[in-house]
C-alpha cells in the first residue's frame, strides 16, 4: 500500500492524531532534467505571491454543468472539477491545487508535465503557463495555486479560474479526528473541523458507517485501525488528518 | 433429469392369516372377458405402497408421489375399493384416496397443501384394499408405508479453495464512499437474511426462504439505513483460481415455521434419530454418502468439475437436491426438495497486485477483466493479449490528441512512482481521454488483479514516431493534432522487464516498413522488445528507461 510523505510537523502532529497540514514540496528527481529544461519558467525563482485560494463556486463554465468535484491533497491531485454536457459526457477537467507556497504549486504543475508525452509552449495565460497549439491543455502557475485545464477553449477557462483566485493568505481548513485509544468492534469517530470545512472519512483495517447521529468506524477483526478524514473548504484548500487505536 | 427410484417401504396383508387357497377359477362366469371364458370370483387384495422417498418435504416444490400397486392374488378383476390414507398414529390427517379400481398401480400424490403447517416427524401412509361385489370369497388387505416428514433446505453456501484457491476481492467503496474498502476474501459467498426469532426457512409470513440474487453493485456492498455493511440476504461474488473444483459448503437449516399446534419455531426434523439418513446432492457432482445432512452442521461437497477452467466472468447456477435413504439401502430424491443459487465466479489467475488495500483486486476490476478475456485464454499470456485489445477497441477510450496528457495516472516526484486513480478511472470521471501512463497503468491494474503479472516500462526520451494508430482514432499517424510525430516519453507494460511488451495506448504499423504507409494494424499483445522499438519509433533516442516498475493504486 503506497503511504504519502508528509512533513515532520504533519507527522508529529498526525502521531497526536490531531490535525495535518498540507505538503509544501514535492520531491524532485534527477532525472527531471529533460523535464526542467523543456518547461524552463517553472524552474526559475518562485515568486512570493500568496494567496488564499480560488473561490470553487465561481469556477462556472458556459454550456457545462459540474458533474463532480473530488477533493484530495495536493500530494494526491488536488481538487477535481469535471465539467459535463447534457448528456453527462465530461468535456472539460480543472484540477486545482492551493500550496502553502510557490514553490509547491510549481512542483505540482511539474508532476502534471511528467505524465505529458507531447510538448506545451509557452503561454500568455497567466504568470507561469503552457499549454497546447489548439487550445485544449493549459497548464499555469498564479504564485501558490497551481491548475490544469483539459477540455476546449482552455484558456478561457483559465481566464475564469484567475479571476476565482482570492487575495490572502492560505489558510487551510483545521481537522482533526478522534478515537477511542481501544475498542471492540465498532467506536464512534469524532471530527472537528474549522471553519465549516466539509470532510470525508474512510478507514484502513475497518470501515466507516455513516451512523444515524455521528459516523462510527466497524474494525474487519482485531488489529491496528486507522481513521483518515479528508478536509477541505470553499477555496479548494485541503487538509487530511489520521487517528489511530487499536481494535480488540 | 434425475431418475426417481421409488421405494417399497412397508407391506402389511390384513386378513390373510388363514390358509392360502390359491386362487380359485370359476368356469363360465358371468361378466368374462377373455376368450377362454374363465374369470376369477376369488378376490385376494393385497396392495402394495411405493414412496417417491422415505422422506418428505413438508413444504415441498411439487406434490410428493405415492403409487398404491393394487394387486389381488385371487386373480379377481373388476374395481376393487381403495382407501389411502396419511396418519400420524390413530389420527387420520387426509384421506388421499377412497375410489374403486382395477388391478394395478394408482397413484396419487401427498399435496404440500396438506403437510405445510404439520410437525416434522413420522407419520404413516395406509392402503386398505377390498374387494369387488360378486367376489366368492373377500379378503380385504392393507399396507402400511411409513414417511418422515420434514423441512429440507440450506440456508448458506459457501464457496471455498477446494482443490485450487479462491482469491480475495474487495469492494472500494462502502455506502458510496469511496475509499472506505471492504475486503470479501472470506464472506460467506451467499446467505439468506433471516431476521431475530424467525425461521430459518419460512420468513415471517411463512413464505419459503429463496437465495438472494448476485449483489449487482460492483463498487459497494449493501448498507442498512445507518452505512453498516449487510452481509446476511447477499450474493457476493467470488473469485477462484482457473481449474479450481470448489468445496461447495452448504449451512443445512436448523428450524422451520412452527406446525399447526401452535409452536411458533420446529426443528426440522433433519438428523432425528427416527429420521432415514438424508444426503445433499449437487447437481453435475455425483452423489456421496458423505454428504449426510444434519441440523445445523456444515456440510462439504467438492464440485467434480471446475466452474472456470479459463479466465472469465460465470454467472453460475448452483443447483441441488435431497435425497433419503430406504431401509434397503437405496437412495431416492425427495421430490420438491431443490434449491439454487446463482453465484457470479470470476476464474482468475490469481492476484499480483498486493495484498492489502487498495491493491487488493477490486471486484469492479476483476469483473469487467475477467468478462472481458470471455474464457478465450487460461494463461498469463493470453490474458495480457485479451485485456489489450479490451483496452484498445472496448472501453471506448481515446488518445489525447491535445498533448497526451495523463488524466488518471501522475508520477510523484519521478517515472518510478506511478499511482493510478482507479475509482476516478472506474467513473471515467475525467472523461474518456486517456494518454500511454493511464494506458499502462489501466492495463497493469487490470492484469494483476486477475493474475497476469505486468508492470510498467518508461520509454525516454524525446524521440520520434512512425506513424501510429493510437487509441481511439482511425487512421494512422501522428497521436496528435498538431500533427508532430515524436513523444517526450512513453509508458508500457512488461512482465519480463522490456523484454516483451503490451502496450494498450496504440496500435503499430505490422508491415515490413513500419515508417510507410500502408499500415496493417497490429495490436501489441507480447510484441518483443526490440521489434516494438523498431514499430513504434526506429529513433536511437528511444529507450528503456524505467523498467519493471510498479503503478499503485489510488482511489
Amino acid at each position: 500500500m503506497s503511504t504519502k510523505r508528509l512533513p515532520s510537523l504533519s507527522e508529529a502532529l498526525v502521531a497526536l492524531g490531531c490535525l495535518l497540514l498540507p505538503a509544501s514540496a514535492h520531491a524532485q528527481s534527477a532525472g527531471d532534467a529533460p523535464l526542467r529544461a523543456t518547461y524552463p519558467q517553472l524552474a526559475s525563482a518562485p515568486s512570493a505571491a500568496l494567496y488564499a485560494g480560488v473561490a470553487l463556486d465561481r469556477v462556472t463554465l458556459p454550456g457545462l454543468h459540474l458533474r463532480s468535484r473530488d477533493d484530495q491533497t495536493l500530494e494526491s491531485g488536488g481538487v477535481t472539477l469535471a465539467f459535463a454536457d447534457d448528456q453527462e459526457n465530461v468535456q472539460t477537467t480543472v484540477q486545482i491545487a492551493v500550496a502553502p507556497d510557490a514553490a509547491g504549486a510549481r512542483s505540482f504543475a511539474l508532476g502534471y508535465l511528467r505524465g505529458v508525452s507531447g510538448i506545451l509552449d509557452p503561454s500568455g495565460a497567466d504568470e507561469i503557463a503552457y499549454a497546447d497549439g489548439s487550445d485544449r491543455t493549459l497548464v499555469a502557475v498564479h504564485g501558490n495555486v497551481a491548475y490544469v485545464v483539459s477540455g476546449a477553449k482552455a484558456a478561457s477557462v483559465s481566464a475564469i479560474v484567475k479571476r476565482a483566485i482570492t487575495g490572502g493568505s492560505p489558510t487551510f481548513p483545521v481537522v482533526r479526528v478522534a478515537l477511542p485509544s481501544s475498542f471492540e468492534g465498532s467506536a464512534p469517530v469524532t471530527v472537528t473541523t474549522s471553519g465549516g470545512a466539509k470532510y470525508r472519512l474512510r478507514a484502513t483495517g475497518g470501515y466507516v458507517a455513516r451512523g444515524s447521529d455521528r459516523p462510527s468506524v466497524r474494525a474487519f477483526g482485531p488489529g491496528p485501525i486507522t481513521v483518515i478524514a479528508v478536509a477541505s473548504d470553499a477555496f479548494g484548500r485541503v487538509t487530511e488528518a489520521r487517528t489511530s487505536a487499536v481494535a480488540r | 433429469m434425475r431418475a426417481v427410484s421409488w421405494s417399497v417401504l412397508l407391506v402389511f396383508a390384513a386378513g390373510c392369516g388363514g390358509e392360502d387357497a390359491g386362487p380359485v377359477q370359476a368356469v363360465g362366469s358371468s361378466g368374462s372377458s377373455g376368450s377362454s371364458g374363465t374369470v376369477s370370483t376369488v378376490c385376494r387384495a393385497q396392495p402394495l405402497v411405493q414412496l417417491a422417498a422415505p422422506v418428505a418435504d413438508a413444504r415441498g416444490r411439487k406434490p410428493f408421489g405415492i403409487v398404491v400397486d393394487l394387486r389381488d392374488s385371487g386373480g379377481m378383476r373388476g374395481p376393487h375399493p381403495l382407501k389411502v390414507v396419511f396418519s400420524k398414529g390413530e389420527t387420520i390427517i387426509k384421506v388421499l384416496g377412497d375410489s374403486a379400481h382395477e388391478p394395478g398401480p394408482v397413484t396419487l400424490a401427498l399435496d404440500p397443501a396438506v403437510t405445510r403447517d404439520l410437525e416434522t416427524g413420522g407419520y404413516t401412509i395406509t392402503a386398505t384394499a377390498g374387494c369387488p361385489a360378486g367376489a366368492s370369497e373377500s379378503k380385504p388387505g392393507e399396507a402400511k408405508a411409513p414417511l418422515y416428514l420434514a423441512r429440507l433446505g440450506m440456508t448458506q453456501l459457501d464457496v471455498r479453495a477446494g482443490d485450487g484457491a479462491r482469491v480475495d476481492l474487495m469492494y472500494h467503496a462502502v455506502d458510496k464512499q469511496v475509499g472506505n474498502v471492504f475486503p470479501i476474501g472470506s464472506a460467506v459467498a451467499s446467505r439468506m437474511a433471516i431476521g431475530a426469532g424467525e425461521a430459518d426457512l419460512d420468513d415471517a409470513n411463512g413464505a419459503l426462504r429463496t437465495f438472494p440474487k448476485p449483489w449487482a453493485d460492483l463498487d459497494s456492498p449493501p448498507v442498512d439505513d445507518n452505512g453498516v455493511v449487510v452481509e446476511d440476504g447477499v450474493t457476493f461474488p467470488v473469485s477462484l483460481r482457473v481449474g479450481t473444483k470448489p468445496d461447495l459448503v452448504f449451512s443445512p437449516a436448523k428450524t422451520a415455521q412452527g406446525s399447526n399446534t401452535g409452536q411458533r419455531l420446529q426443528p426440522t426434523g433433519l438428523g432425528d434419530a427416527a429420521a432415514p439418513p438424508v444426503r445433499v446432492v449437487v447437481e453435475g457432482t455425483p452423489a456421496a454418502e458423505s454428504s449426510i445432512v444434519k441440523a445445523g452442521e456444515p456440510v462439504t461437497v467438492r464440485m467434480a468439475a471446475s466452474p472456470v477452467p479459463s479466465v472469465a466472468r460465470v454467472e453460475q447456477a448452483f443447483r441441488w437436491h435431497f435425497e433419503a435413504k430406504a431401509a434397503d439401502g437405496k437412495w431416492s430424491e425427495v421430490p420438491g426438495s431443490d434449491q439454487e443459487v446463482t453465484v457470479r465466479l470470476y476464474g482468475v489467475l490469481g492476484n499480483t497486485q498486493g495484498t492489502a488495500a487498495p491493491e487488493l483486486p477490486w471486484v469492479a476490476v476483476v469483473d469487467d477483466a475477467t468478462a472481458a478475456v470471455k474464457g478465450t485464454a487460461n494463461d498469463a499470456a493470453g490474458t495480457r493479449a485479451a485485456l489489450v485489445r479490451h483496452i484498445y477497441e472496448e472501453m471506448g477510450l481515446s488518445y489525447d490528441r491535445a498533448q497526451g496528457a495523463s488524466h488518471y495516472t501522475a508520477y510523484a516526484g519521478s517515472y518510478s512512482n506511478a499511482s493510478f486513480r482507479l475509482a476516478r478511472f472506474l467513473k471515467r470521471s475525467s472523461g474518456s481521454i486517456v494518454n500511454c501512463s493511464d494506458c499502462a497503468s489501466i492495463l497493469s491494474t487490470y492484469s494483476n488483479m486477475v493474475g497476469a503479472e505486468l508492470k510498467y516500462t518508461i520509454i525516454l526520451s524525446g524521440f520520434n514516431l512512425n506513424p501510429i494508430l493510437g487509441i481511439g482514432a482511425t487512421t494512422f499517424g501522428s497521436p496528435f493534432n498538431s500533427g508532430r510525430l515524436s513523444f517526450s516519453y512513453h509508458a508500457v507494460t512488461s512482465d519480463d522487464a522490456a523484454a516483451t511488451i503490451y502496450d494498450a495506448t496504440l496500435a503499430v504499423d505490422g508491415d515490413t516498413t513500419p515508417a510507410e504507409a500502408p499500415y496493417m494494424k497490429k495490436l501489441v499483445q507480447g510484441m518483443s522488445g526490440t521489434e516494438y522499438l523498431q514499430r513504434l519509433s526506429g529513433d536511437p533516442r528511444a529507450k528503456y528507461t524505467y523498467v519493471d516498475q510498479t503503478t499503485s493504486v489510488a482511489f
